[in-house]
């Protein structure tokens, strides 16, 4: 496409919205009526091949709500400085974190929540990817790739759990088998390992639970689960351990420059100064790119709901049963279908739904009931009944629907790795590896030489789950100590001893929702209902504070003792 | 690894498995119960209301009260308690079964020949009923909330919306007002009442609570903490009805909308489940499918009143001994339950049987309703009622002789 | 009104004056009584917990009323003994506190905790 047929296709759609190009990047500005308006705007100037769509179009009325920012405002940070400082303390950004420990810098990580590893990285279905969808030649499908095969020696250094449990893509036409060729001739820029395909007999044998008018499936065996936030946590607790300073409850609200370089930070807990900023806000990271004067892309928040269902229904599969991915393509998701995760449940999921919500974590009953749906008729045993909870993720996109691993258009020491939208969980480790090189670089530039830091430790104390050793070694390790041997949690078998391991380990955060995080306490088929008040005590005489001062996520779990209402009352 | 054995082992210490090991003791049976709280007494640990024991001691008691006397009635019998200790897994063995326990001291085996499960119940989950929205902090189950008022001593919140009227809803509405919590209402998705109209009467008509029949919650607002929920008139079928929806400004939800029987220990066995009931099939005896393996208390059925459950369980207790020295568990007969019921519990029968109380909940509202229960058409069993409710548990007395024929259960209002 | 006297929960009136009055829709003397005493004067029997001090195995102590309590004290009742704690052992049913009148019995017992427990 010309830009002049682009400004003529913009006008069409929208009369009071306009094109340029400026600095390379097409720059949409003007009104639209709708919001899928602004979507469609921006699908077609990313068919431009431009350095990117920065899409100013609004929707009269339409606002999306403020970031979420703690309540907490100190001077912590404030006139300090830093060789590195990597905004987001997602996946990617703590995996950026943990490679940049492999060197002597002082490198700190400033998120906004308060935890790591809550936003898209917690909130997502957990599948490493064999990278079958992608298209060749995309960034994509390259770090895909490569992160894929790193999570086995990642997953041995840091203690998270990660199998490969294969995945199947079940053709729902007959005609889907002449897509063979095609999948067979992507494999030669794009190598998938240990493809295979089956047939209908084949695959009614291995997935018993796929219903039997299903034509056959392409089996993908480097497909793997984990547990996203676990994966996160981890890299987070092994970089800290490693050096790296992790701010948390802190957001960046602010960039200064000179001269096309970043001078100083400002967040809610004081102003400071890094030599190389690297952006892993996920859905925040074109706001980033804006407040460091570099902004050359525009993210467009995709949401994905997912429900999880008790273990009780782990017998309808324990691989990945997905659809073939064809009528979502437009969607840009992976089809979804059903996940066995890394504990045993099952998810459905996820849905793609377009909205102007970076950080909108609420569900509907219309979705959850569409993604049933959906997915029985793949997989017909399928009931909502079983059915514990359920979850909604916004995916980073961009309008090119591409990661973006680059060192800045006009700004010297920042590093984007932003739109890392589905699979970058996946991909994360692997885009780590490359802004660790891009960040030295820039140091380099700045004369900085980052050596090697010798203490580097790539292991993570070891997680002890008392439920996975057999009987005798359960035993021993209960003799030893007995707190293992109190069971807190009753659903997931959680004893007191692996809670006070989450509240003692590296990088602890003593809330609710984390020490769930850590260690599943809270997770299981009662949903804390028996379990919610003993582990908040815990956490109380852990932290030495009165069990009303304990956080659930970011708000309190309780309000007050009762012995306290009594005053309460008198002042109300 | 530590090993004991037993003739009889009990897993939950509430008042079924308290009762159930009295009983299955004083038949002269070594037994052991095994808990994984600190201390006796269940889910009646945290009622500390009154209303209990009724019909078993003619008194008001409270429920730790009630707890207090089973414990002590336990604890001057040779019967071994074993607190702070978790059912892990249970495998069925020539001679019975081995249950694999964590606590403090270690992980042990304890075999058993009979063994009574009393793992009372959990409840339902506010996304087991699609209640969306956001997730801030201040939504509870009931059951947790009094756990944190009872037992912790700290209030959930200041200004709480109940979801459901069920007993425990009503009498978390009554809890909450008294520690100076500010309650909104009851909400309640029926268009009619869940719990017993007495609690009505004594848990909000005392304090003022209004009780909001046909609503529902449908959605939870807030991002820290719970700032509001929306709530909607709901039509027959319990669908909130669009257009119908408001917003109640609150910083805490309690959620009181049912109870589920929890078995996952024993699944794994093989038991044959009743759909009616999402618990065992079970005899009179509340003995399950397998020989030497029963199901009392609120992982039976669940029960309204703690007095059902301890004489239940009392007759558990004794034949699970009996079972333990081989007695025989005799031919079965089912029960077959009519359309009116919701469930019928036992739903087998062991011949001979004698006189049998058949437990029952209707489907609904049901007036001037005659229930018949006969065995190749000869009548074992007529019960009158002049209302029946689901709020309410309810039986009828069957007497069935030798017959072999099943048992049906037929009602006509009239 | 409806009877709570047991679960049954009769639907009952009262009819006639304070000194002459006339229950119906009761099935047993017990519903009689509480008629009566609900039109003159309802009364409730309290339930709630006090605090206990540390090393006596629970946090809290459930008590109840030893009698009724007019309704309308419940409430602030209730909220008075909120400054209470028990830091020696009790048997069940033993007297614990009073408040004026009301006296509260302990509706469970409290023992001191063996060194080896927690
Ligand atoms: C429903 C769904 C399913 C998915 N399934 C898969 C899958 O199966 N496999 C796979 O590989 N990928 C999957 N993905 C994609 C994957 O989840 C994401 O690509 C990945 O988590 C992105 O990580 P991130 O660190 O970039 O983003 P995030 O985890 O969102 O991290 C960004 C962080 O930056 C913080 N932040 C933002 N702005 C600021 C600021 N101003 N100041 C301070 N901090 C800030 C945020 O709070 C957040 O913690 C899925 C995504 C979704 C939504
Ligand atoms: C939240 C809630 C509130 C209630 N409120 C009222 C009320 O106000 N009035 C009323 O009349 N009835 C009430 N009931 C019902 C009433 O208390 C029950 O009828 C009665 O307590 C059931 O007794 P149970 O022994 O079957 O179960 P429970 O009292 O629940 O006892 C089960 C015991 O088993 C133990 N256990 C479970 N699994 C394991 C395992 N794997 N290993 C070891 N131990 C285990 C538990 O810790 C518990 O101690 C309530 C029930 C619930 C759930």
């Amino acid at each position: 496409m010309t830009f002049r047929a682009l400004e003529r296709r913009i006008k069409s759609i929208s009369p009071e919205a306009s094109a340029s190009i400026i600095d390379g990047c097409v720059v949409l500005k003007g009104k639209c009526k709708s919001y899928s308006q602004v979507l469609e705007c921006g699908r077609l100037a990313a068919r431009l091949h431009s350095d990117g769509v920065v899409n100013d179009l609004y929707v009269e009325g339409l606002e999306s709500k403020p970031m979420y920012i703690s309540s907490i405002k100190d001077e912590e940070l404030e006139a300090k400085s830093f060789d590195v400082c990597i905004i987001g303390a997602g996946v990617v950004g703590c995996a950026i974190a943990r490679e940049m420990s492999r060197y002597k810098l002082s490198t700190i990580v400033v998120e906004k929540e308060y935890d790591v590893g809550l936003r898209a990285s917690s909130r997502n279905d957990g599948m490493i990817h064999p990278g079958i969808d992608l298209r060749p030649g995309q960034r994509k499908t390259y770090y895909n790739a490569r992160g894929n095969r790193l999570y086995d020696q990642l997953s041995k250094d840091l203690g998270f759990d990660f199998v490969r449990n294969g995945s199947y893509v079940v053709f729902d036409k007959a005609w889907n088998w002449l897509l063979l060729p095609a999948f067979i001739f992507r494999r030669i820029f794009n190598p998938i390992d240990g493809i295979r395909f089956y047939s209908r007999k084949k695959l009614a044998k291995l997935q018993g639970s796929v219903a039997s008018w299903q034509k056959g499936a392409m089996y993908l065996p480097s497909s793997g689960i984990v547990c996203p936030y676990q994966v996160t946590i981890s890299l987070a607790e092994n970089a800290y351990s490693n050096g790296v300073r992790f701010s948390l409850d802190t957001a960046v609200l602010g960039m200064q420059s000179k001269d096309g370089e970043i001078t100083s930070i400002s967040t809610n807990r004081g102003t400071f100064k890094a030599c190389v900023v690297i952006n892993a806000a996920g859905v925040y990271s074109d706001i980033i790119a804006q407040m460091a004067g570099d902004r050359f892309f525009t993210i467009h928040p995709r949401k994905g709901t997912e429900a999880i269902l008790d273990k009780e229904a782990g017998y309808l599969t324990s691989s990945v049963v997905a659809k073939i991915p064809l009528g979502d393509v437009k969607n840009h998701t992976k089809g979804g279908g059903l996940v066995r995760t890394i504990d045993g449940n099952l998810l459905v999921g996820p849905s793609a739904e377009e909205t102007i919500e970076r950080e909108d974590d609420s569900t509907s009953s219309s979705i959850i009931a569409s993604l049933f749906e959906k997915h029985s008729r793949t997989v017909p045993a399928l009931t909502q009944r079983l059915d514990i909870t359920y979850f909604s993720g916004t995916r980073a996109s961009t309008y090119e629907e591409d990661f973006i691993v680059r060192k800045g258009r006009r700004v010297s020491n920042i590093v984007h790795a932003a739109g890392i939208q589905s699979p970058g969980l996946t991909a994360s480790p692997a885009i780590a590896i490359d802004v660790c090189r891009l960040a030295l670089e820039i140091l380099r530039a700045q004369g900085i030489n980052a050596r090697p830091n010798d203490s580097f430790n790539p292991k993570n104390p070891q997680r002890i789950r008392p439920s996975r050793l057999d009987d005798e070694q359960r035993d021993a390790l209960i003799q030893k100590d007995p707190a293992y041997g109190r069971i807190v949690c009753r659903c997931e078998e959680i004893s007191e001893g692996e809670i006070r391991d989450a509240l003692t380990r590296p990088l602890s955060v003593m809330n609710m929702d984390s020490v769930k995080r850590r260690c599943r306490v809270t997770m299981g088929r009662c949903q804390g209902g028996f379990c919610t008040p003993a582990a908040a005590q815990l956490i109380s005489k852990q932290a030495g504070i009165p069990m009303s001062k304990v956080r659930k996520a970011r708000g309190y779990l309780a309000l007050c003792p009762v012995k306290e209402a009594q005053d309460e009352n008198q002042e109300l | 690894m530590r090993t004991r054995s037993f003739d009889v082992a009990v897993i939950g210490s509430g008042p079924a498995g308290m009762a159930a090991a009295i009983s299955a003791s004083d038949e002269g049976s070594s037994v052991v119960i095994i808990d994984r709280e600190g201390r006796s007494g269940g889910v009646l640990k945290q009622c500390v209301h009154d209303g209990f024991g009724l019909e078993r001691f003619h008194k008001r008691l409270s429920g730790p009260w009630y707890a207090q006397i089973e414990s002590d009635e336990v604890s001057r019998r040779p019967i071994e308690v074993h607190q702070d200790t978790f059912a892990s897994r249970i495998e069925k063995t020539p001679s019975g079964f081995s249950i694999f326990c964590s606590s403090p001291r270690g992980f042990e085996r304890i075999d058993c020949a009979a063994l009574i499960m009393a793992t009372g119940c959990r409840e339902r989950t506010s996304k087991q009923i699609a209640i969306h929205g956001t997730r801030p902090a201040g939504i509870f189950n009931a059951g947790t909330a009094q756990n944190m008022v009872n037992i912790h001593g700290i209030l959930p919140g200041r200004k709480a919306v109940i979801l459901g009227s069920g007993d425990i809803g009503l009498i978390m509405a009554r809890r909450l007002s008294l520690e100076g919590c500010q309650v909104i209402g009851v909400y309640e998705a029926k268009s009619e009442p869940s719990g017993l109209a007495r609690n009505i009467h004594q848990c909000l008509d005392d304090y003022h609570i209004p009780l909001y029949l046909g609503t529902t919650v449908t959605r939870c607002i807030g991002i820290e903490r719970l700032e509001a929920v929306e709530v909607a008139k709901t039509d027959s079928s319990m669908h909130p009805i669009a257009g119908t929806e408001q917003i109640v400004s609150c910083d805490t939800l309690v959620i009181s909308v049912g109870l589920i029987a929890e078995n996952e220990l024993i699944k794994p066995l093989g038991v044959k489940m009743d759909k009616a009931t999402s618990a065992p099939v079970t005899d009179q005896y509340s003995m399950t499918s397998i020989n030497g393996l029963f199901c009392t208390g609120n992982c039976r059925v669940v029960f309204d009143l703690v007095d059902t459950v301890s004489k239940t369980s009392m007759i558990c207790g004794r034949r699970a001994s009996q079972i333990a020295r081989k007695a025989s568990a005799g031919p079965a007969v089912q029960v077959v339950s009519c359309t009116d019921l919701a469930f019928v519990c036992p739903q087998v029968i062991r011949m001979p049987a004698g006189k049998v109380q058949l437990h029952f909940r209707p489907k609904k509202v049901l007036r001037d309703y005659m229930l018949t229960a006969s065995q190749d058409g000869k009548i074992i069993g007529q019960k009158y009622y002049s209302v029946l409710r689901p709020a309410q548990m309810e039986d009828i007395e069957i007497s069935a002789d030798e017959s072999q024929a099943e048992i049906r259960l037929e009602g006509e209002s009239r | 009104m409806i009877c709570i006297s047991c679960p049954r929960g009769c639907e009952l009136s009262v009819q006639g004056s304070s000194d002459n009055l006339i229950v119906t829709g009761n099935h047993c003397p017990k519903g009689r009584e509480f008629a009566i005493s609900e039109t003159i004067r309802p009364q409730r029997f309290l339930t709630t917990t006090v605090s206990v001090a540390p090393g006596l195995g629970c946090q809290r102590l459930a008590v109840i009323s030893r009698d009724p309590i007019d309704l309308d004290r419940l409430k602030d009742l209730s909220l008075s003994l909120k400054s209470f704690c028990i830091d020696h052992e009790i048997e069940l049913g033993q007297e614990v506190l009073r408040l004026g009148d009301a006296v509260f019995l302990a509706a469970s017992s409290l023992k001191k905790e063996k060194p080896d427990e927690r």
